[in-house]
Formats: structure tokens, sequence, C-alpha cells
């Protein structure tokens, strides 16, 4: 009995070892660099260490990390604030304007191939050089978003409709417009999601488009009807990288923040900069550590619910697993 | 596998990319190895700061290859985000064998035990060295529990900078250097203007960065500080530091004669002075080395104003330091003694980066009597110059009293109140450091 067990054991090790060698460098990359890591900050969670030292003098402090997140970091929930805030209307707004832009450059136009190039092509340039870029545009002395806006002003004044005043904000200077200035930036780099619900946009067959047109429907009405349930898998898809991107969100409050501190009055100090800034510059690894678990629990949480929620909005054609 | 034509091509060519980076990646890490110094010591330092830096490094370099022929010195340049790649290096152990440190960070780096001791290398080569006539404090910036394990080779004293064309079109004198900070008020506010009448300011009469050592010299001279003299309890809670720190919020908001929030913003303060968006500018003595090439404007430097306790400058060291790790010590230390030789400190004052920080270098070479402005008032202002209270928490520290001074800043808040708020958090930290 057990010989024949484990012989049969032996066959199914040899029958799949081939397969097990050519899916070694990614097995070994894994557990060392990913998994190996993970448990080692999770296990740095509960410890102190700066990085300095062998590790050997790692402290070993239990939940106390955790404790000081929860109950003596002021900032720790003005980052999560700050977060939440960028996440929950940048979100919307790139799933909306990727869509929008899809379905532009889903038509049949002339140098249609020009112009899904030109809208993919902020997604190719690196997010710090973008974040100089519109660091610029919303300066707002000199900046050229402002100058639009000032001299749209002047202009309403001088056709007497100067009731009609819109805001010069100070952008990425002020408490309350750094934020919304860093979601309008967000929606530069939807290039890539645009790809995706082209694709998507794609695959919904013609055929469903030809029998809604005989029975004379509105495109309106196409739209709502036919193309969003046919793209919902593409939707789903495409909101749960954003939410995550959302949350982890950290090279433009970076780069455009002076001294990366997340200013103006902590305004712009997002989760992962906070987490960064303990981390690289109060070299406090193990209260990093339990940071990054708390963001990587509270993704998960929002991914969780997407998943969940998906059986009620997301339509496959196939059969329903 | 599909095998048509087509496809075939395309295999070759994604084998062609492969190899061609394969070959790329290869020649780098051999071209990285193989360099002109066989057989010769390579001693690496790292540093920061902009292209002047890199070439008076340069010419040290120079130098030292001159001296020691059978040694290679290897420049290691970060043009900025130097500490955070330098702690990054100390924790790989990969650092550079002379390391460039501020006085700012140097005690936590002392701390960390990653810098070398540097009394039993000063002990031995004692006659090798002429401390009396190291400017004052910079030795003691660099000494952390009673020993050295850094030595200073440059620094910066805070002094007043002028456009002085402003100062001619506005019909207005020029400052004296007997000047108080009433003066300087008065001269703002007759500074500032809006030149094309759109409702905006185009032309600040004064600026300083809202940052707590900008800040410094104002408090100090109003009879101020930040921490109590042992450094052990905040001490900015006093009617003198809260008048310094009113004086220059009236000067922002009661006068806006300093740009608010959003005006001039991300205009570099050099910038602003040199364009003519700003009249008077306190700022530490490397901003000359800037000014220094422009001929489109005249500029001068005056020195501080007074306050009711007389006048105050901050000063601030920067210093060379040994890594622990390194395997060549003693290289390192011929390095950093050749700095600190009267050659070497000639070389810094010369390119006027910042002070040489021996006076005799100061001098010689750093004063230039074919300049208009008077080099000889930087070193007169570290006379009555005082030095940033640098603890082991001061990045803590930093962030704490820069995130209050934000909201003062932005007007949200008044100095009294803001002094409120940090006492309790600033003495947290530092009773943490006890601990």
């Amino acid at each position: 009995m057990i010989s024949a067990k484990s012989g049969s054991l032996r066959r199914a090790v040899k029958r799949n070892v081939e397969g097990y060698l050519f899916a070694s460098p990614w097995i070994v990359g894994f557990v060392v660099f990913t998994l190996g890591a993970m448990l080692f900050s999770l296990f740095l969670s509960f410890a102190r260490w700066d990085a300095q030292t062998p590790l050997d003098q790692i402290q070993f402090i239990g939940p106390r990390n955790y404790k000081e997140m929860f109950t003596e970091d002021e900032f720790f929930y003005k980052a999560l604030y700050n977060t939440a805030y960028y996440s929950f209307f940048s979100v919307p707004l790139r799933v909306a304007v990727a869509l929008l832009l899809a379905i532009l450059l889903n038509q049949k136009v002339r140098g249609i191939a020009f112009f899904r190039t030109a809208f993919y092509l902020p997604s190719i340039v690196i997010g710090a050089a973008t974040a100089v870029v519109w660091s610029w545009i919303f300066n707002p002395s000199y900046g050229p978003l402002n100058s639009a806006l000032h001299n749209v002003n002047a202009f309403l004044d001088h056709v007497h409709l100067g009731f009609i005043n819109l805001p010069e904000p100070g952008w990425l200077e002020s408490e309350l417009w750094s934020k919304p200035a860093l979601i309008l930036m967000s929606v530069w780099g939807v290039g890539s999601s645009m790809l995706i619900y082209l694709a998507g946009l794609q695959g919904v067959p013609g055929h469903l488009y030809e029998v809604a047109d005989l029975d004379g429907a509105s495109s309106v009405r196409k739209f709502w009807n036919i193309t969003v349930p046919m793209i919902t898998p593409t939707i789903y898809f495409n909101l749960i990288i954003s939410v995550i991107g959302a949350f982890q969100v950290f090279t433009q409050v970076y780069v455009i923040t002076p001294d990366h501190a997340g200013g103006p009055n902590n305004s712009t100090l997002v989760y992962v900069l906070h987490l960064y800034r303990k981390a690289f510059d109060e070299l406090r690894m193990g209260y990093a550590c339990a940071l990054a678990w708390v963001l990587f629990v509270i993704i998960l949480f929002f991914t969780l619910l997407i998943i969940r929620s998906s059986a009620l909005w997301v339509y496959y054609e196939g059969e329903r697993r | 596998m599909d095998s048509s034509p087509r496809s075939r091509t395309y295999c070759i060519l994604t084998a062609l990319i492969v190899f061609v980076f394969a070959a790329i990646a290869a020649g780098l890490g051999c071209s990285s190895r193989s360099a002109p110094s066989e057989g010769k010591t390579r001693v690496r330092f790292s540093f920061w700061g902009g292209f002047l830096e890199l070439k008076l490094w340069e010419e040290l370099k120079a130098l030292y290859e001159k001296l020691y022929p059978d040694t290679v010195l290897q420049l290691e340049y970060s043009p900025g985000e130097y500490h955070r790649k330098l702690r990054l290096n100390l924790i790989a152990g990969t650092a550079a064998d002379v390391l460039m440190v501020d006085d700012e960070l140097y005690p936590a780096y002392a701390q960390s035990g990653n810098l070398e001791n540097l009394e039993r290398y000063i002990e031995r080569d004692r006659d090798e060295f002429d401390f009396e006539d190291f400017l004052p404090t910079s030795l003691e910036s660099f000494t952390y529990e009673g020993e050295r394990f850094a030595l200073p080779w440059d620094g910066f004293s805070t002094i007043v900078f002028y456009n002085c064309d402003i100062f001619d079109e506005g019909g207005i004198p020029y400052p004296r250097d007997d000047w108080t900070w009433e003066d300087l008020q008065r001269t703002a506010i007759a500074l500032t203007k809006d030149l094309d009448n759109d409702g905006r300011i185009d032309q600040f009469g004064f600026n300083v960065t809202f940052g707590w050592r900008d800040m410094e010299p104002v408090i100090w001279s109003y009879g101020g500080r930040i921490l109590t003299p042992d450094k052990k309890r905040f001490a900015m809670n006093t009617p003198e530091t809260i008048a310094a720190l009113q004086y220059l919020y009236d000067l922002k908001f009661k006068y806006h004669a300093m740009p608010q929030a959003g005006e001039l913003a991300g205009m570099l303060v050099e910038i602003q002075i040199l364009t003519g968006r700003v009249a008077i500018l306190m700022a530490p003595a490397y901003m000359m080395s800037i000014m220094r090439g422009v001929e489109a404007m005249r500029w001068d430097a005056v020195h501080m104003p007074s306050g009711p306790t007389g006048k105050a400058s901050r000063l601030s060291w920067d210093g060379l330091a040994i890594y622990t790790g390194s395997q060549h010590k003693e290289e390192a230390w011929r390095f950093i003694k050749m700095v600190l030789s009267d050659e070497g400190q000639r070389i810094v004052g010369k390119l006027q980066r910042g002070l040489p920080v021996r006076r005799s270098a100061v001098v010689e070479s750093y004063v230039d009597p074919e300049t208009p402005q008077k080099e000889e008032k930087f070193l007169e202002a570290v006379e009555y110059g005082r030095v940033t209270p640098i603890t082991v928490k001061y990045v803590e520290m930093d962030f704490a009293i820069q995130r209050e001074l934000d909201k003062l800043s932005l007007g949200r808040i008044d100095p009294e109140t803001m002094v409120r708020n940090l006492e309790p958090k600033v003495n947290r930290l530092l009773s943490e450091e006890d601990s």
C-alpha cells in the first residue's frame, strides 16, 4: 500500500520535474525576492531596526509599532485621509476619462493611428518627468494654466461679464487645491488603461449593434445597453488596477513638493510618502514595515470588495464562474 | 510552433535584440572594472553639490594625485539626494572611503558607528595642524561626545544680499552695516511695488525662506533661541522668540513686503533677486558663488541688521570623515589632511563656494580685491555667528518644526500658537534621545 503510493508519487515527480525546472527561475525569484522579503518585512513590523546596524541588533518589540500608528502618530490619519481623498476622486475620474478616450479612439476616422499614438504617448514618459512639467503648469505665478485663467477673466471683464470670475487657485501652493491638482495630474497618465478599454471595445461583437440599429436604438441607448455591459470585464480589471495604483501614489508627490515633505501643511502627505519618510529619513524600518502592512490590508479590503461586488455588475458572455 | 518565414524573422530579431542588450550589459560590467589604475590604490570620495563643487574637487583631486602618485582618487558626485544615497550605501556596506558630511546630520552618523574616530590620527599628526587657525565653532560642530569623527573643511555665514539696481530705481540709499531690523522693514516696504498695476505685486522688498534655520539669525538677534544651551529642552516659547517670528510674520502678512504662498512659487531665491523680483535677501554666503557670474545686474552684501541684543548670523559647516568600513583609511586620512593644508584651503577659497575653514586661507584667497564686493564681510559675520542646535534627533526635530512653520507661512496660525504647539512635540523628541 505504502510502496504503491510512494511509487505513484515518484512517477508524479518524474512526470512533472521538467515543468518545475522550467518554472524554477520564477519560483526561486518569487520565494527569495518576493515572499522572503514580505515575510521579513512582516517580522520587522513587530521590531525596531535602523537598517544601519547588523541584523542581530533587531529588537523585537511586539505590536508597539501598530499601537503607535493608531494612537500616537499624528500624521498617520492625515496621510490616510489624503490618500483616500486622492483615490476617491482620481479612480472614477480616470476610469471615465480613459473610457471616453477609448470610445473616441475607436471611431473610424482618418489618421486614427496618429491619435491613438498621441493619447498613449504620455504613458511612456516616466512619472518624475511628467510631475516636473505639471508643477510648472500649475505654478500660480508664471504657469500657463493660471495665465490662461487670468486672461479669460480679463476677457470676461472686457465683455461686461465681470460677474463670472473664474478662480485662479494656488494649486500646489494651496492647501485647498493641492489634492485636486494631483488628481488632475493623475488623469494625464490614463494611456495604458485607455488601451485596455480600446481592446475591450473592439471585442464587442458588431452584430449586437446591427440588431439594435434595426430596432431603432439611439447611440446613447446603444452605449448603455450594449457597450457598457459588454466591456464590464475590462472596467472591472481597470478598476482594480487603478485602486491599487491610487493607494500607492508616491512619485508625483515626492517630485513636486519641496523637500519631498508633502506640503503645503501636509495637504499632499500621502500614505506611501509618510512611509518613505519613516523608513529613509528617520530610519525606522520596523515602523515603516508596519505602515506597509496596514496599507496592504487596506488595499486587500478594497480589492476584495470589488471582486465580491463583481457578481452584481460584471457580465461574462461565457459561463458564470 | 508556427514556422512561417515571417514569424521566423521575428524570432531572429528578438534573439538579436536580447544578444545586443546582453553584450552591452557585459561590456558595462567590464568597463567599470578595468581602469587606468593598474597597481594603484583607489580611494573613493563621495560628496554633493553643483557644478562649482565638481570643479573644486577636480582641482583637489589633481593636487592629491600629484602628491601621492601611487593613489587614484575616485570622485563620486551626487547632485541631489546625497544623504539618502549615503545612507543606503552605509546600509549596504558600500560607502566611499572619504565621506562628505554636514554638521546637521553629523551626530546621527557619528552615533551610528559608521564614521572612524579621528582622535588617534589627529594625535599622531598633531604638528601638521594649526587648529588655532580654524574658524570659531567649526571644530565644535564635528565633535560628538567629546571626540572628533570628522573635520570641517568649509562653511557659511548668513548675510544680507541686495540688488543695487532696485535701490537706485527707487531712489533709496543702500543699507549700511550698522542698520537695524526696523531699517530693513522700512526699506522693504518702500521697495515693494506693483509695477504693471495689475493688482499683483511684482517686486518684493525682502525675502527669506520660512525655514527655522533661515529664521534663526532674527530669533537670536531678538534674544531668543530654539533649544536651551544644553540642547535638552525646547526654548522657543519666550517673548523674545515670538517677537522675532512676529516681525517676519508682519513683513509677510501685515505689510506684504515678502512673498506669500503662491507668489514667486517655484522660483529659487537666487533667481528672485537676480531677476529683480526681490530687492533684499537674507541668505548663506554660498549665494555669492551663484551671483558672482552675473553681469546683468549689480549687487552687494551688507551685514546682518541689529536687533535688541545685537547682530547674529547663522554658521553652518561641512566636514570630511572616513568610513569605518574603508580598506584605505591611511590614504583617506592623507586626503583630508591635504584639503586642510595651506594649499588645499587656498583652492577652496579661490573658488568661493564657501569660506575655507582656515582663517589664513579666507584672507589670502577667498577675499578677492578685484571684485566690487567686500568678501571680508562673510568672515566678519563669522565673528558674530552662531550654529544651529543640532542633536541626534535632528531630522525628526526639523520635520516637526517645519510642519508647524508651514502653517505659520500660510498664515493659518500666529507665532504664539506655533511655539505653543511645538513645545510638547520637540520636548518629547529630545527626551526620546536619552532613552
